[in-house]
């Protein structure tokens, strides 16, 4: 039996939330006739009509402003950007609109917007189909931000904002968006119209007692590669795939770390001032005295997206294995 | 705040404790800070405290078991534990409007008497605990972004790399930050103090420290110069205990089987180390204390005036730190790994004590400074702890020479071994009246075999009788010890 | 097209009352109704030159283009208006209390007292809160009546935005747009008179963009609210037909499009140029108004401002720990956090 694949996962979900809530509609460059550039949605436009979705024109800015006029109607849009490299003409009405009108307007008006990302390298994209720029909205109060690593974790969490009442930025790791559900249950649970995940909360994925290791998104699997075989050498990892990057589950951080004192941070995006900063941070201030080595970052380059590069640039088992043996024989 | 209880780091070099009792049992609630289990270590019982109210949910050690620090021996039951991730699925819950803790701790009222008596004094205690928690509390349920709270012997990052500039044991330092906090200061007010103590480096390394390999290029760590703590002295690693063929023999006759546990494995352990690490000689010389016999008369009503016992270690002890003075190679410690001999100019004089779980040293401190009183009393006082079982780690450490006498059983020769990282011992047997020649005639004198046992790398043969010259004239005409020094 | 309507022009007998569908009593209340958004603008600019508020941009000339469009409202239209648009605000509910509540950002404010003075908010109008970023407005105003067109709804999107807001993206993501889908959206867009290619302004009048987009134009007296009135309820009785937007460029004299940075901040224009004046002047000549009216009217919205800004100054700032609401629905934990930490004097 074909297992659901992220992408798929998407769709599905949507196509389930938009039966059940009427008010939920997509749009986005070519997400209706083409069914999304990654088929994310694709059959929706033949099964909920042009109204509900809508091809926009090719004008990042448009369609999330036309997204926030309708979400203060009330209704509920699921905007695709195509590209996160192409969100930028769209930054100011996320971060200066969406983000900001509930507080801006004392609590008078929600923006219950989500906005879906196709984000991160290695699918051979370049400098303009590889960014990672989360951490332009995880710094932006008023976004909640999540990254899903899997099928399931993408049906889950689009569920949750698609039900909830806060602009949402979902970060899609494209690198994924073929991977299949991992197993049975979790192919249940994209099939599951309930299947819903809290904000706010990390998944365990592995547990170990010697070192933290944190990543989401994409780069959660070459970190589970890495705590393999971290296994093998006697270093056992605590692997924390954090799903939510703001609010981010700082009591799972607290806890691994002040109990293994040891602690690996993965994202691929650039490296300075990126999201991992914000967990060293934090570590930093709450938990020092519980760290028995430096808080160590495994991060994309301070370059932009090099094509060539690629391999070089995005975090594999490898390097996130040397920070791990690093930390553990520091 | 996790569920589980680890059994946490009781001192540094100790990488295991042996559970001998515990103190609570299933469903019992506990409040912070009382004791629930006692653990052995290789040097002491030790009690390990409840860091948190609760309900003891399960105990996952046996009294026997010995386990590895860190490991989780008792598991908590529901009470003011947070639930774990990925578990939880709580949505942030908003806040109540701020609902101000209580404005202050009721101020504690005096009780009428002070607390007399053990109960009493338990009462007080259990009612400011009572007090605190009120306060506690009325605070929400601790809340998931609450910095876990400092570690016991927790050190400052600053204060450990300091530690190490300075040649300090941190495990020694008493911190006064917050939570017990070893802060710079704390090194350095230690560092410049008098009771010095022997450094990291000498420390026989614990089974746990990984070994240092050189990590693959982790860009993160190239600012960072020195490594925290100086990695000691190849000391060969306490192995796991390979099954050895004796227990799998058949008996060959009626055999009582007692395991090797405790204090007694401990010493097991610590003398193969001493015995085939460090190339020990005895030197042997007689002395005659006669004198010492007369003195100690003397001295007797004095003592039994302080309810003091006066044996003749106090009078070996002073006769013994002054020349150690003069010979401070016999005070010393060797530091291979770094090449060094510590000559150490402090004297801590470890006295083997026989318990009854195994033998013990406790060290008095800076002998040099106490009288013969003093020394008598403080010898007696550690010697009481260590046979109850209750002497304090500290007074088990730092000792830089140790006397080991039998004389009040027996004994004519010994060859006693060394009580590492130290490099020489003096074993005393018992003084006994003999016929010796004196001016060409035979006289009976009390008459004692001083047995020294000396590490090779550090003390030759001719230094060890130097020594024994000096400390035999000085025992045998205690006088002298006016003239010492001068 | 690039012929600018008016219907005040000076004849009363012109003025084609007949297409305004308005009568005498319409007339006033819209004439009470400008006079009340110059009251306020003045006083509220007030406010400012003295200190007690710390910023404000006067709208003071700019009655006939938020009246006029407004007056064309129906309750279930929507308004995506600009931070001059006070005119807009009084008519769909706002009151003055609220306004200069806003303006002191005091604890009765609805919003919190989070926005610069001026930056009205009124969910019960369907008055979208005012952004900071001027053109932000417009292109959710093509969504909002995107939204409003798929739902069959029988309403209008109104925005109103400056000459500046024309270059902006949104301006044109929501021409785009609005034309694209044909939605039911009027556009006003407030701009000087000028030189063609002279000031801010872009190579051409804003009103000959629109029809680069296939979106219908008009150009408007800015100053005569009755042909704003007109222009704006054709466009929309177009857009709630199905016939699409309409982008309505209403022009005006410089000085009062400019007002904040003209000579007497709050100024009004000339009586030529003014469109309290101008519409006085012929509601005065059909007879529909009179000097004891205009005393009357003074003298009640001077007692009704008063009474509002003593009151709003009265008020106190709203609570520190107020500064964490609203950011999320619910407080995330760095919320809590941060918000103990002040509210316990604990610092960071």
């Amino acid at each position: 039996m074909a297992m659901t694949t992220l992408a798929e996962a998407v769709r599905d979900t949507l196509a389930q939330e938009m039966r059940r809530d009427e008010s939920i509609v997509v749009m986005g460059h070519a997400v209706g006739t083409m069914g999304g550039v990654f088929h994310a949605t694709e059959g929706l436009l033949q099964e909920f009509g042009e109204d509900r979705v809508i091809d926009m024109p090719l004008d990042e800015g448009g369609v999330v402003g036309a997204a926030v006029g309708m979400a203060l109607y009330g209704l509920r849009p699921v905007a695709e950007i195509q590209l996160a490299d192409f969100v930028y003409p769209g930054l100011d009405q996320i971060i200066s609109e969406a983000a900001k009108l509930r507080y801006r307007s004392g609590g008078q008006y929600r923006c219950p917007l989500v906005v879906r990302i196709p984000y991160g390298g290695g699918v051979g994209g370049g400098p303009y189909q590889s960014q990672s720029p989360e951490a332009f909205f995880t710094h932006t109060p008023g976004l909640v931000v999540v990254a899903p690593s899997t099928a399931a974790d993408a049906a889950g969490l689009l569920r949750t904002a698609l039900r909830g009442e806060d602009p949402v930025v979902l970060m899609e790791p494209k690198a994924l968006y073929g991977v299949a559900a991992a197993a049975a249950e979790t192919a249940d649970a994209v099939a599951d119209d309930q299947f819903a995940l809290p904000f706010g909360v990390a998944a365990r994925l592995r547990r170990g007692d010697d070192v933290t290791l944190v990543a989401y998104g994409a780069m959660v699997h070459p970190a589970q590669q890495a705590a393999e075989q971290a296994a093998a050498h006697g270093v056992e990892v605590d692997v924390l795939d954090l799903r939510t990057l703001m609010p981010f589950d700082i009591g799972a951080l607290l806890e691994s770390v002040a109990k293994t004192g040891r602690a690996v941070l993965v994202q691929e995006a650039p490296r300075s001032c990126g999201y991992a900063a914000e967990l060293a941070a934090v570590l930093a201030e709450k938990a020092i005295f519980h760290l028995q080595a430096p808080v160590l970052r495994v991060t994309g380059f301070d370059t932009p997206f090099s094509h060539a590069a690629e391999h070089t640039y995005v975090p594999d088992s490898d390097r996130v294995l040397g920070a791990i043996r690093a930390v553990a024989e520091f | 705040m996790s569920d589980d209880f680890r059994l946490p780091d009781i001192g540094e070099g100790l990488a295991e404790g042996e559970i001998v009792k515990w103190l609570v049992a299933v469903g019992d609630t506990v409040v912070e800070d009382q004791p629930l289990v006692e653990v052995m270590t290789d040097k002491a019982t030790v009690e390990i405290a409840s860091p948190r109210d609760g309900t003891v949910e399960a105990l996952r050690a046996a009294e026997g078991d010995i386990v590895e620090i860190g490991t989780t021996i008792l598991v908590f039951g529901n009470g003011a534990a947070t639930a774990p991730a990925a578990e939880s699925a709580a949505v942030p819950a908003p806040i109540e409007e701020a609902t101000a803790v209580a404005a202050s701790v009721p101020a504690h009222e005096v009780p009428a008497a002070p607390p007399v008596t053990a109960d009493e004094l338990e009462q007080a205690r259990q009612v400011a605990r009572a007090e605190r928690r009120a306060v506690e509390s009325s605070a929400v349920d601790r809340k998931p972004w609450e910095a876990p709270s400092i570690p016991g012997g927790a050190v400052a990052p600053a204060a450990r790399r300091l530690a190490a500039e300075l040649d300090v044991d941190v495990a020694l330092i008493p911190g006064s930050g917050r939570g017990g906090l070893v802060t710079k200061a704390d090194v350095r007010a230690f560092a410049s103090g008098e009771t010095a103590d022997t450094p990291a480096a000498l420390r026989a390394e614990p089974v746990a420290e990984a070994v240092a390999a050189a990590p693959e290029s982790a860009p993160a760590l190239a600012p960072l110069s020195a490594p925290v703590i100086a990695p000691g002295p190849p000391a060969p690693q306490v192995a796991a205990s390979t099954p050895v063929t004796l227990s799998t023999a058949a008996p060959a006759g009626d055999e009582e089987r007692v395991p090797l546990r405790g204090l007694r494995r401990a010493i097991a352990e610590r003398m193969v180390i001493a015995t085939t690490t460090v190339p020990h000689y005895t030197y042997v010389e007689e002395a005659d204390m006669s004198e010492v016999v007369a003195l100690r008369r003397q001295a007797k009503p004095k003592a039994t005036d302080r309810g003091l016992k006066l044996t003749f270690l106090p009078f070996i002890i002073q006769a013994l730190v002054l020349t150690l003075k003069d010979h401070p190679y016999l005070n010393a410690s060797l530091d291979e790994e770094a090449g060094v001999i510590i000559l150490k100019h402090y004297y801590n004089i470890g006295i083997a004590t026989h318990t009854e779980r195994g033998l013990m040293v406790p060290v008095v401190k800076g002998a040099d400074g106490k009288d013969l009183l003093d020394l008598a009393a403080e010898i007696a006082r550690l010697s009481e702890q260590a046979r109850a079982g209750k002497i304090a780690l500290d007074h088990l450490r730092g000792g830089t020479f140790t006397i080991t006498s039998t004389g009040n059983i027996g004994g004519f020769l010994a060859t006693p071994v060394i009580n590492i990282p130290e490099v020489a011992i003096l074993g005393v047997t018992s003084i006994r009246e003999r016929p010796v020649v004196r001016n060409g005639e035979i006289v009976i004198r009390h008459m004692v075999n001083l047995c020294l046992s000396c590490d090779h790398r550090v003390v030759d043969g001719a230094v060890a009788a130097l020594f024994m010259r000096d400390l035999v004239g000085l025992l045998e005409d205690p006088k002298l010890q006016l003239l010492a020094g001068l | 097209m690039s012929e600018i309507q008016s219907m005040l022009s000076g004849d009363v007998a012109e003025v084609d009352r007949e297409s305004l569908a308005l009568d005498d009593a319409g007339l006033a209340r819209m004439y009470e109704a400008m006079s009340t958004t110059r009251a306020v603008d003045k006083r509220s600019a007030r406010l400012h030159v003295e200190g007690e508020i710390g910023f404000y941009v006067a709208s003071c000339g700019l009655e006939a283009v938020s009246v006029g469009a407004g007056f064309t409202l129906e309750t279930p239209d929507w308004l995506f208006p600009s931070h001059r648009d006070l005119g807009m605000y009084l008519l769909r509910g706002g009151s003055m209390r609220a306004w200069f509540d806003q303006l002191f950002g005091n604890v009765a404010d609805l919003t919190k007292g989070r926005q610069l003075p001026g930056h009205a908010s009124l969910p019960a109008g369907r008055f979208v809160s005012v952004s900071g970023r001027v053109g932000a407005q417009i292109s959710q105003a093509a969504g909002c009546a995107m939204a409003i067109k798929s739902r069959r709804d029988k309403a209008c999107v109104l925005t109103s935005f400056g000459e500046a807001a024309s270059s902006a993206a949104d301006f044109h993501a929501a021409m785009n747009i609005a034309a694209r889908f044909r939605v039911p959206a009027v556009f006003v867009c407030r701009s000087a008179r000028r030189d063609i290619g002279a000031g801010i302004g872009g190579a051409a009048p804003v009103a000959t963009r629109a029809k680069a987009y296939g979106v219908s134009a008009a150009r408007v007296d800015g100053s005569d609210v009755l042909a704003v009135y007109r222009a704006v309820s054709e466009a929309r009785s177009t857009a709630t037909e199905g016939g699409g937007p309409t982008l309505i460029e209403a022009v005006l004299d410089e000085a009062a499009l400019f007002g904040a940075g003209a000579p007497a901040a709050g100024d009004p224009p000339s009586a030529d140029l003014d469109p309290l004046a101008r519409l006085r002047e012929y509601l005065e000549q059909c007879g529909i108004w009179d000097a004891a009216r205009e005393d009357e009217l003074g003298a009640r919205l001077a007692d009704r401002i008063d009474e509002a800004v003593a009151a709003a100054r009265a008020e106190a700032k709203p609570p520190a720990h107020s500064l964490f609401d609203d950011v999320y629905g619910e407080l995330p934990w760095m919320l809590q956090e941060q918000r103990e930490r002040l509210v316990s004097g604990e610092g960071d």
